[in-house]
């Protein structure tokens, strides 16, 4: 699964052809998540 | 959300007065394989930055509604001084300082404060509802879950930052 996540991003960053701007954007998936799982936080 | 939008908006502003694109997208390798790989493998490792930080109960205890809510909202929902279990939280400055580029930066980085702020509220109108069933094991298994999760999602970027690297510089 690890590895599969690694290439996974390295595919997506091929596709976005190394737009720096993909990162950025990504990220504002992540923020979205870590604020919906940090609610978790027992 | 308005104080997690700018305070996010002042951090994009600064991480990108400087240019750290390239230094923000290694850091990014490194950080996300440390620590994806401590997360999905669900042992141990470093403390995730973030994760002993919270508002001193002096702050909050006994003092006036009007305070109670400045304290919460102004440090609260930008998420630097609580308590973040999982290490994603730490990635997203570097995500911000991975721009390049100061409009764009300081866009992208309220547009995180907006979204990370707009998950919390989410996920605690979630929790409030759940809370009569919710006990604390299910709960600890919840953040274990979330755990591993956010460390694919680490190396995913691990993958995302080393081939932006590749094919830009």
């Amino acid at each position: 699964m690890a590895v599969a996540a690694t290439a996974a991003g390295l595919a997506v960053g091929w596709l976005a052809s190394g737009r720096a701007g993909s990162v950025a954007t990504l990220a504002m998936v992540m923020a979205a998540a870590n604020g919906y799982a940090k609610a978790y936080s027992p | 959300m308005v104080p997690a939008v700018l305070v996010w908006a002042l951090l994009g502003l600064l991480l990108n007065l400087a240019p750290l694109r390239l230094t923000a997208l290694a850091l990014i390798v490194a950080y996300g394989l440390y620590y994806g790989l401590v997360e999905a493998a669900g042992r141990p490792g470093l403390a995730a930055p973030g994760r002993t930080w919270q508002v001193p109960s002096g702050w909050v205890d006994r003092t006036p509604p009007w305070r109670r809510i400045l304290v919460w909202g102004s440090l609260l929902g930008p998420g630097f001084a609580t308590r973040n279990p999982y290490a994603g939280f730490g990635l997203l400055p570097l995500a911000v300082a991975s721009v390049g580029n100061l409009g764009a930066g300081v866009a992208v980085a309220a547009a995180i404060g907006l979204l990370h702020a707009a998950g919390r509220v989410l996920g605690l109108l979630r929790d409030l509802r759940a809370v009569a069933s919710a006990d604390y094991l299910q709960s600890v298994m919840r953040s274990l879950w979330w755990r591993r999760l956010d460390g694919f999602a680490l190396l995913f970027f691990t993958g995302l930052a080393t081939m932006t690297i590749a094919l830009r510089w």
